[in-house]
């Protein structure tokens, strides 16, 4: 139903202020990193005296390298096998007749329904008795399986042509080199929406890295900024403002660069689901 | 001997019989069509003779081998399928020689078949295209290239034309045949064409409802129908099969009995009937196609369609005749075939 002009009117003033609510903070937050220590309070949103003393700071006055290898490290590679492990399993969901298979399918939806929160506490001590405390280890392995995934890659492998499964069967592929060869070479919108969402999920994530990390030898940015400079650097809102706007650039330049994807995959999968 | 054997297989989807009890021997070098309307059990025949579905009972033999239990990689067959199903993420050089990548050749070997596979088809000029860039006719000859370069023990295709318009599906069916004929491999045709079936088959098999209904040379079967289904299916425009208590010529044959009339064998010159049986009817319709014209009738009731060479010159109100030595007699419970019948 075509909108009539006062409707379109009033909806683009009501978007125009939702995209202001998130952008305005944003905004803040990026000019205040620029701004000296004495300019932070200040009434004046921008920067009179722009520097980049709050950058270097950060490097200087606290393991941002360190935090930085950290959280790129168990990012890349928690991703990498949330894919893989999604990609197998939706793969065997979607293809492979077996016994207790809607079952488990169910069980896998169910885990979706359960809060993180939930978990967390049987899983801390899990890490415990492991022995993973204060490690990458402890970052990824617990996230590796991820039912949201498995689900979104059902839904595309369930409507990816059966025909290309019977050609590549016919040319001599067994279901390992069909998955790898044909079927997961033509998914690539619905992986590169996952990679997105799987990987601002992960690089933003505080509060598991909160509890199993104690060190600076594990210890990710968004856990590592706040720490250091709640203990080490009480009133250096510069710094701070900083390293958010560091923190936040791969998430935002990741989710800009590939966001009509990432809508077009996850409506596409509610329909032909 | 026989190259493809089935041996009493069936297919059973949960209470639903696919294919019931299907016995077929195939010759070396031969082309079999299997023809019939949708869900008659021929593309469930042809995918349990790729191996791309398990018969419930029943075995299959190629050559010399029990193939029924071996995946498609095993079998050494190849298949060309009506969406043509090639990889969009490769160029045409890549659907082609997959089957041989997986066979681990080497680049230039792959490369080598590849380039001879393509010069058979005359689709050198398309290598490094993706299939996107390919027209429906192009797009065949490739997924056709790709059946090839395998050198399979038989071909397999599941209605390869019916993507294609009328003009260029009457072109590849004679380069398809004679490619057949020149590689001299066992071929077994799925189709739901009566025409593709006429034309291209060494032998059709027509099935219905799971259950095959006729197996025999073209010009056999549509002389010579088996049952009723067989006489309506095969020929195009199809027989007339009218009550034989309605009709309106004589035939001898049981009260309940079918009669069938092909289209052709209504004719306005008695002269050129064996035993003429004249009789009145309606011209409700005249089609001209050009070459013929095709006629459509009424008689009480009763639709009839007469095939006339050349274009319709004739009177309003003509007499029409059939030939009683070109009856078909089928039971009106079962179908089947009466011996009466020519």
């Amino acid at each position: 139903m075509e909108l009539t002009r006062p409707w379109k009117v009033i909806g683009h003033a009501l978007l125009t202020l939702a995209s202001l609510a998130v952008l305005v903070p944003m905004a803040l937050v990026v000019l205040a990193a620029f701004k000296p220590h004495n300019e932070i309070f200040s009434s004046v949103p921008w920067p009179q005296n722009p520097t980049w003393g709050n950058f270097v700071a950060l490097f200087r006055d606290m393991p941002f390298g360190q935090y930085l290898w950290n959280t790129a490290g168990t990012t890349v590679l928690r991703v990498g096998g949330q894919i893989v492990i999604a990609i197998l399993t939706a793969y065997g969901f979607a293809r492979w007749q077996f016994r207790g298979r809607d079952v488990a399918f169910a069980l896998v939806l169910g885990a979706m329904m359960i809060p993180h929160q939930l978990t967390m506490i049987p899983i801390y001590i899990m890490m415990g008795n492991l022995g993973w405390f204060d490690s990458w280890t402890a970052l990824i392995v617990p996230n590796l399986a991820m039912p949201f995934a498995v689900f979104l890659l059902r839904q595309h492998f369930l409507a990816f042509p059966p025909e290309l499964y019977d050609a590549a069967e016919m040319d001599g592929a067994g279901h390992w080199r069909a998955l790898w060869l044909v079927v997961v070479p033509n998914l690539g919108p619905a992986l590169s929406a996952l990679v997105v969402v799987l990987f601002i999920d992960c690089w933003n994530e505080y509060f598991w890295p909160l509890l199993v990390t104690d060190s600076d030898h594990a210890r990710t940015l968004q856990v590592g900024i706040r720490q250091y400079l709640q203990e080490e650097m009480a009133d250096a809102y510069g710094p701070l403002m900083a390293g958010v706007t560091l923190v936040s650039l791969p998430a935002l330049a990741v989710f800009f660069a590939f966001q009509r994807r990432v809508m077009d995959t996850f409506v596409s999968s509610g329909l032909k689901g | 001997m026989a190259d493809i054997v089935f041996d009493g297989i069936e297919k059973r989807f949960g209470t639903v019989a696919a294919v019931a009890r299907f016995d077929l021997d195939i010759g070396h070098g031969e082309f079999v069509v299997l023809v019939g309307p949708s869900g008659c059990g021929k593309t469930t025949s042809l995918r349990m003779l790729a191996g791309l579905e398990q018969p419930t009972a029943g075995r299959i033999r190629l050559g010399p081998d029990d193939i029924t239990d071996r995946p498609p990689r095993e079998r050494n067959i190849a298949m060309v399928f009506q969406s043509y199903a090639l990889y969009p993420h490769m160029t045409v050089a890549e659907n082609i020689g997959f089957s041989l990548r997986l066979k681990r050749m080497s680049k230039r070997e792959i490369a080598a078949e590849v380039a001879q596979a393509a010069a058979t088809m005359g689709i050198e000029g398309l290598l490094e295209r993706k299939p996107r860039e390919l027209s429906g006719g192009q797009r065949q000859r490739v997924a056709v290239c790709r059946a090839i370069v395998r050198r399979p023990q038989a071909f397999l295709f599941d209605e390869p034309l019916s993507n294609l318009d009328a003009r260029l599906r009457a072109s590849a069916r004679a380069e398809i045949r004679t490619l057949q004929q020149r590689l001299g491999v066992t071929a077994v045709y799925v189709t739901h064409d009566q025409v593709e079936a006429m034309t291209m088959a060494d032998r059709m098999v027509v099935m219905k409802d799971g259950h095959i209904q006729q197996i025999g040379r073209p010009l056999d079967v549509y002389a010579h129908p088996a049952n009723a289904f067989v006489a309506g299916f095969i020929g195009a425009p199809a027989m007339n099969l009218l009550p034989l208590a309605r009709a309106p010529f004589a035939a001898a044959g049981p009260a309940d009995a079918l009669v069938g009339v092909r289209p052709e064998d209504i004719r306005l010159d008695p002269a050129s009937c064996i035993r003429p049986q004249p009789f009145q009817a309606r011209l409700r319709h005249v089609e001209a196609l050009g070459a013929e014209s095709l006629l459509h009738l009424d008689h009480d009731g009763l639709a009839l369609q007469m095939r006339l060479p050349g274009s319709w010159q004739g009177a309003e109100l003509p007499q029409f005749f059939v030939d009683a030595a070109r009856l078909h007699l089928f039971c009106g419970r079962t179908g089947a075939r009466l011996p009466a019948s020519v």
